[in-house]
């Protein structure tokens, strides 16, 4: 189904977050949000999910505003991994992932023989059939954002939103991740979108980008045609290079310096 | 409840707590029925029970009226009023996202005390006189109305000045001890500066005294007990999605501001009737909760009927110390509850690291 941002404002307080956006995303495919600290990649996310309301504009899913999706029928279309999950203290991994769910079911909660199922598959497709019957405290960070991607894959919705889901791992951790969601979107079709502050993995990674500055979207496209020297220095504020391996094709870029940190020491 | 073989999930060592618990309880409750100023034999209370209730037509008129009219009452009191304030509790915890959040810190203790001790201050020898009709009413049997009311305003209030913030519980907590600190400024205000003729009778209310609890309190409660066992299953499970964070929750299809608030609502009932009726007994619905999840883990659909169960233990075992206490006065239930719950709760929390 297809989800698309409509001419959306949001507003914190006085100040405008999200102004007069407007981005459809490709189905069956990674997206990628870029963009510097307090560029509104994450309002993005929770306006996308509906977790946020713009003040105007609308999020269109499907044939329908957001608003007129009843909470249960949105969750089980798509699924948000919020920054800074949290679980309550001695949850199980099996506990959490059947929360999962809960979309699904009736009133009562009451679990079925295919919720059981889909909960086992969630698990074995993170590779995390061995941690079933652990505290979600005693697992890594790695492990435990795995957890919360099975979460979303009992889901079972076929967007997937994720607001930067590798922050806090380790580089191990952080491709495993990128990997994790590569396969699920090869191999179930899965629409994928998260914000990630590695220019690079995004490159690798996303079929599209979406670049974001000061709550506009400043370019959205392949990250062949995205990813130029011109657009860090603008929007990074980072003197680099975008070279292109010849034979994969592969995008890479090389840092070499802060613009900001540089004209301010030469102002000085 | 989904799952009812969710006992025999749990680990051996926790199970025989949770049955060892169980078993305290039923001790708890025969020792309270036994023991006191009479001491009813085993044999009599058995045949006492099952004889009529017209105390005439038992074996023994006065077992039959210790029985019926002083011991049960006060039994099945202090069984619903532990069950709804840790219920109440447990649910707190969970919407306030705070381990130490209890009926206290909405309000419901002070605006329940404040109402009882103007209700005290009122009345003169126990009597109440209200002027308009000249009627002539006992406090006693106002107390409990007046206080669940008291309570029930004061939450009200404070869901009022954190409504704006969309019922957060940052808002919630602040305005929560805003308004306590309030209500107990006034109670203290109150009670120093006009308390002294009943002074005495207001200071074992505001520790929390199942004193003299007859039938009447039975049904004035009832309803509200009946109300939260009906409801409380269709609770459990938006409460294990609110544990996930508003977010998370709201991925999930939750109605994130509307369950917070029926949550809220139903917690409040619970603890201003339960408070209403004995007066604010202290750390049940703090001390509760944690040791549930300790034993059960946070899925509410274990959480909440053990709470209850392990409230209503608490608070009966309590009121048996105290009545049972050697000296010349009992100990308000409130006072035990808090002496023997702490060391309980210390010993469950340092098992747990």
């Amino acid at each position: 189904m297809r989800l698309s941002a409509q001419q959306i404002c949001v507003d914190y307080g006085k100040s405008r977050v999200l102004d007069d956006l407007s981005l459809t995303l490709a189905e069956g495919e990674i997206t990628c949000l870029l963009g510097p600290n307090g560029s509104g990649k994450s309002t993005l996310l929770k306006a996308l999910s509906g977790a946020l309301q713009p003040v105007s504009g609308q999020v269109v899913l499907g044939d329908r505003a957001l608003a007129q999706w009843s909470g249960k029928a949105l969750a089980r279309q798509l699924a948000l991994l919020p920054q800074h999950p949290v679980a309550p203290e001695g949850l199980l991994v099996t506990e959490l992932v059947h929360y999962g769910r809960s979309p699904h079911q009736g009133f009562w909660g009451a679990r079925s023989r295919e919720d059981d199922d889909i909960v086992a598959w969630a698990l074995a497709a993170t590779g995390l059939e061995a941690y079933g019957a652990r505290p979600l405290s005693q697992l890594s960070g790695g492990e435990r954002q795995r957890v919360w991607i099975a979460l979303a894959l009992a889901q079972q919705a076929p967007i997937l939103l994720l607001d930067e889901p590798t922050t806090f791992l380790d580089l191990g951790h952080q491709l495993e991740v990128m990997e994790l969601l590569t396969d699920l979107n090869r191999d179930h079709g899965l629409t994928v979108v998260m914000s990630l502050h590695d220019l690079n993995q995004a490159a690798r990674y996303a079929h599209q980008l979406v670049v974001m500055e000061q709550g506009r979207i400043v370019a959205h496209g392949e990250p062949a045609a995205t990813l130029t020297e011109g657009l860090l220095a603008r929007v990074f504020r980072v003197r680099g290079q975008v070279e292109s391996d010849p034979h994969s094709r592969q995008l890479s870029c090389r840092f070499h310096s802060s613009l900001n940190y540089t004209i301010a020491n030469e102002n000085g | 409840m989904s799952n009812p073989g969710w006992l025999l999930q749990l680990s051996r060592h926790r199970l025989m707590l949770v049955l060892g618990l169980m078993l305290v309880a039923v001790a708890a409750i025969v020792v309270n029925l036994l023991a006191g100023a009479v001491t009813l034999p085993f044999g009599l209370l058995w045949q006492t029970l099952w004889s009529s209730v017209d105390a005439a037509a038992g074996p023994d008129a006065v077992a039959a009226d210790v029985l019926w009219q002083l011991r049960m009452p006060r039994l099945l009191l202090g069984l619903l009023v532990g069950g709804q304030l840790a219920v109440a509790g447990a649910i707190l915890q969970v919407v306030l996202r705070n381990p130490l959040a209890d009926s206290h810190i909405l309000g419901i203790s002070g605006g329940a005390s404040l109402l009882a001790v103007l209700l005290f201050l009122f009345a003169s020898d126990g009597v109440l006189t209200v002027a308009v009709w000249d009627w002539q009413v006992s406090t006693l049997y106002l107390m409990p109305w007046a206080a669940t009311a008291g309570g029930l305003l004061a939450a009200g209030l404070v869901f009022r000045l954190s409504a704006a913030g969309g019922l957060t519980p940052m808002r919630l907590v602040l305005c929560g001890i805003a308004v306590a600190s309030v209500l107990n400024a006034l109670v203290g205000g109150i009670l120093a500066g006009w308390g002294h003729a009943n002074a005495e009778t207001v200071l074992a209310w505001l520790a929390g005294t199942l004193y003299g609890r007859d039938w009447l309190y039975i049904w004035a409660l009832l309803p509200w007990s009946l109300l939260g066992l009906l409801l409380l299953p269709a609770m459990a499970k938006p409460l294990n999605l609110l544990q996930l964070g508003e977010e998370s929750a709201t991925s999930l299809g939750l109605a994130v501001t509307r369950w917070r608030g029926l949550s809220l609502v139903m917690a409040s009932l619970l603890a201003a009737s339960a408070v209403g009726m004995v007066g604010p007994v202290g750390f049940v619905g703090l001390l509760v909760p944690p040791i549930a999840r300790a034993l059960v883990g946070s899925d509410m659909r274990r959480q909440l009927p053990l709470s209850g169960l392990l409230g209503a233990l608490l608070v009966v075992a309590a009121d048996g110390v105290g009545r049972l206490m050697p000296g010349a006065n009992e100990l308000p239930v409130g006072v035990v509850t808090s002496l023997v719950g702490v060391p309980f709760f210390i010993y469950v929390l340092r098992r747990q690291s």
